[in-house]
């Protein structure tokens, strides 16, 4: 029999006496299944109405308290005369999900849903749609992430009615426990795997890999398994009289604690599933994730496992790097949940965990300072007060001892990490195919490997960002080596590092030469093109064998011998200096036919661009 | 020295710096080759002529094994954005620093 409450959530009425969940909720661990708002309100008013309350406590004392008087022993087995529960093992087994339980589950979830969403995992009615992860109804009415974890919440609500009035009959002797265990066991099932079900798109999309999710280890929240193991526990404690099995209220709200449990359940199924949506063309369309902290208490890290407050500080980090609710300091108690997105650090670009070092104008009240790295952030320091005045948050004001790392000056700059030249391939070059050698044969430039991108970075790039003054830019900007005062900007470098001997030709396609030019303009610096011919110097990096070319601006598509050679590069940082008008032949621009107008960055349908604001041209990177 | 990525032979676009690249590819190196084959590959050999399981790998391996600085994180998912924003088929995908014979 079953009875509708305020909100259409419908629990088992009970014959037996069962406590209510306001008077009988656990102490809280943390995250706590104590869910706010109208609905669980509602619920939690009608659960509260459930009678006899008052003849429990006269039987067996205080609810909140300790008991007063002994639990009868447990009932004997119905079958076999004593005590009795199943073995661990066998409880184990019931952890596998067959298509039978599937049907169960469903049966269960339509028992105690409302009618009007009764439909969403069923397929009734509902749609399930992949990419967005959301339910469609008929009615084009939608139930998305936020719906879905309140259905879920809600849905507990009623498990946990249930569990409570088994916890009552097996602590008040009305249930035999082998009975009991089983009951318990099926409601929890049920249970995981309609949480389950929610999260996949509906019982049908519970495919072998999900069921195995939901099902879980035995050893490790969440899943179902490790449910029925803790489980098999209880009932021993409840035979044996242990704490938190010897009394009324405990029993009850340990039982309870196996409702909220399978949130945990619904976040692992509900992870997996964005991580294996994909687009029409087959691209992953959620690679991000984030904690949202339940309308509960929350936990902070511990010794063995990591706090809810910490996972959400820790804002949009990639997929599967938070420890699921379940898995935290709570444990099961966990009322968060999580969300997913394709770009979520895009929208925190100022936050700690993505923040991108820019070079910083300086102003009438910047203060005297360097560039170091610390950590791999570039940050500066003032000079006066050694602290840290730009850079990440969680950085500004400290001093470089005090974050326990040593900032690496700009000036010394070194690749200590990275192995030297010639360090060996771990891959064997495949054979290209035909097709391959085709497409290769008709790119602008040419291939180059981590044998020639280490040489350059060890051999060239910070010999010559020292001795410029300068220092190496570490991320996509469109410069490589930049130098200023202060802060200030006043001069980027593209510098290109010539190796074999067939290179002899820079190539720059428009995009890339309208993106330094810009560059140029934004920061009103000036922009030089040098490449450094090393082709009788590598490998070994014989400085004695390099040679020099310098051209102002950008050179775009030169031949390297049309650009001026320079002795040494002292002549090429007085070239960098020098005015315009007295550079030699072959060191002046050639750029001017990009510099003409502004370009305006823009991105649409057909992917990124610049938009020349004078002559309305448009350059985009596909030609 | 800056990076390009050439998509087919009708895409080019700016990829990263030298330091940029260099500290992407030290993060490939972090990485297992049997899990990571193409990417491995790319880094090492400069070309790649499975792009649809190389944009598989590289995606895998930003959720599983993130890069740890910050310059790689965003080199890596500057390179996602790019396979992602060609609308083609993508059929070889190779990495240039800008010069040809």
């Amino acid at each position: 029999m079953t009875r509708k409450s305020e909100n259409g959530w419908r629990g088992k009425e009970t014959e037996n006496e069962t406590p209510s969940p306001s008077q009988a909720a656990p102490a809280p661990q943390g995250d706590s299944g104590r869910i706010a708002g109208r609905a669980a309100h509602s619920i939690r008013s009608d659960f509260a109405a459930v009678p006899r309350v008052a003849k429990q406590r006269e039987r067996y004392g205080s609810l909140d308290g300790r008991i007063e008087r002994p639990l009868p022993d447990p009932q004997p087995s119905t079958s076999t005369g004593s005590p009795d529960r199943r073995k661990r093992d066998a409880w184990l087994l019931l952890a596998i999900i067959g298509d039978d339980d599937i049907g169960a589950a469903r049966r269960y979830w339509q028992t105690h849903a409302p009618q009007a969403v009764a439909g969403v995992p069923t397929g009734d009615g509902w749609t399930w749609d992949d990419q967005k992860q959301i339910y469609v109804g008929a009615n084009r009415h939608q139930v998305d992430q936020r719906d879905l974890k309140r259905l879920s919440l809600l849905f507990a609500l009623a498990v946990a009615a249930d569990l409570r009035r088994l916890g009552s009959d097996v602590a008040t002797g009305a249930t035999p426990i082998d009975e009991w265990q089983t009951a318990a066991a099926q409601v929890v099932k049920d249970a995981a795997i309609t949480q389950g079900a929610l999260a996949a798109g509906g019982f049908d999309n519970l495919t072998t890999e999900l069921r195995e999710i939901v099902t879980g280890g035995a050893e490790k929240a969440p899943g179902l398994a490790f449910s029925l193991s803790k489980l098999a526990n209880f009932a021993e404690d409840i035979e044996q009289h242990n704490p938190r099995a010897d009394t009324v209220p405990g029993i009850v709200d340990r039982m309870a604690l196996y409702s909220s449990a399978q949130n945990g359940v619904l976040e692992a199924v509900k992870r997996e599933s964005h991580a294996g949506a994909k687009n029409p063309k087959g691209q992953l369309l959620y690679l991000f994730e984030r904690n949202l902290l339940g309308d509960a208490q929350h936990c902070r890290d511990t010794d063995d496992a990591e706090g809810c407050t910490e996972c959400t500080e820790a804002g949009w980090v990639p997929i599967g790097s938070l420890p699921l609710p379940g898995l935290r300091s709570c444990r099961a108690s966990c009322a968060c949940s999580m969300q997913f997105s394709l770009t979520g650090p895009a929208t925190d670009q100022a936050g700690k965990s993505y923040y991108r070092p820019q070079i910083i104008q300086k102003s009438d009240d910047d203060d005297d300072g360097h560039w170091v790295t610390i950590n791999g952030v570039h940050v500066f320091i003032s000079e006066s007060t050694g602290r840290i005045v730009r850079g990440p948050s969680s950085m500004v004001g400290k001093k470089p001892s005090e974050i326990g790392k040593r900032p690496v000056h700009h000036h010394e700059q070194t690749n200590p990490k990275k192995p030297p030249k010639g360090s060996g391939k771990r891959t064997v070059e495949e054979k290209p195919t035909a097709r391959t050698k085709s497409e290769i044969a008709k790119q602008s430039a040419t291939y180059v490997g981590k044998d020639i991108q280490r040489y350059a970075e060890e051999h060239n790039e910070p010999q010559f960002a020292k001795a410029i003054g300068g220092l190496s830019y570490d991320d996509n900007e469109p410069v490589d080596v930049v130098a200023g005062t202060g802060g200030k900007v006043d001069h980027g470098v593209e510098l290109k590092t010539m190796v074999g001997n067939k290179a002899s030709k820079l190539t720059m396609d428009r995009y890339a030469q309208v993106r330094k030019v810009e560059w140029e303009r934004e920061k009103n610096a000036t922009f030089h093109t040098v490449v450094i011919d090393d082709r009788e110097a590598y490998p070994e990096g014989d400085e004695s064998k390099r040679a020099y070319y310098y051209r102002r601006g950008v050179a775009g598509s030169a031949r390297v011998n049309s650009m001026y050679r320079a002795k040494n590069i002292g002549e090429v940082k007085r070239l960098m200096k020098m005015p315009e008008s007295e550079l030699p032949e072959g060191a002046g621009r050639t750029d001017q036919n990009v510099r003409d107008g502004k370009w305006k960055f823009f991105a649409d349908k057909q992917g990124r661009g610049y938009k020349n604001s004078k002559t309305g041209e448009i350059v985009r990177p596909k030609k | 020295m800056s990076y390009d990525l050439q998509i087919n032979d009708d895409y080019s676009a700016p990829l990263a710096s030298n330091e940029g690249y260099g500290d992407l590819g030290e993060w490939i190196d972090s990485l297992p080759v049997k899990d990571y084959p193409q990417l491995s590959h790319l880094w090492e050999w400069g070309w790649c002529q499975k792009p649809d399981e190389l944009h598989n790998e590289l995606t895998k391996a930003i959720k599983l094994s993130p890069p740890k600085s910050a310059s790689a994180k965003e080199t890596a998912d500057g390179f996602l954005s790019l396979l992602d924003e060609y609308d083609g088929d993508l059929r070889v995908v190779t990495v240039s620093n800008g010069l040809s014979s």
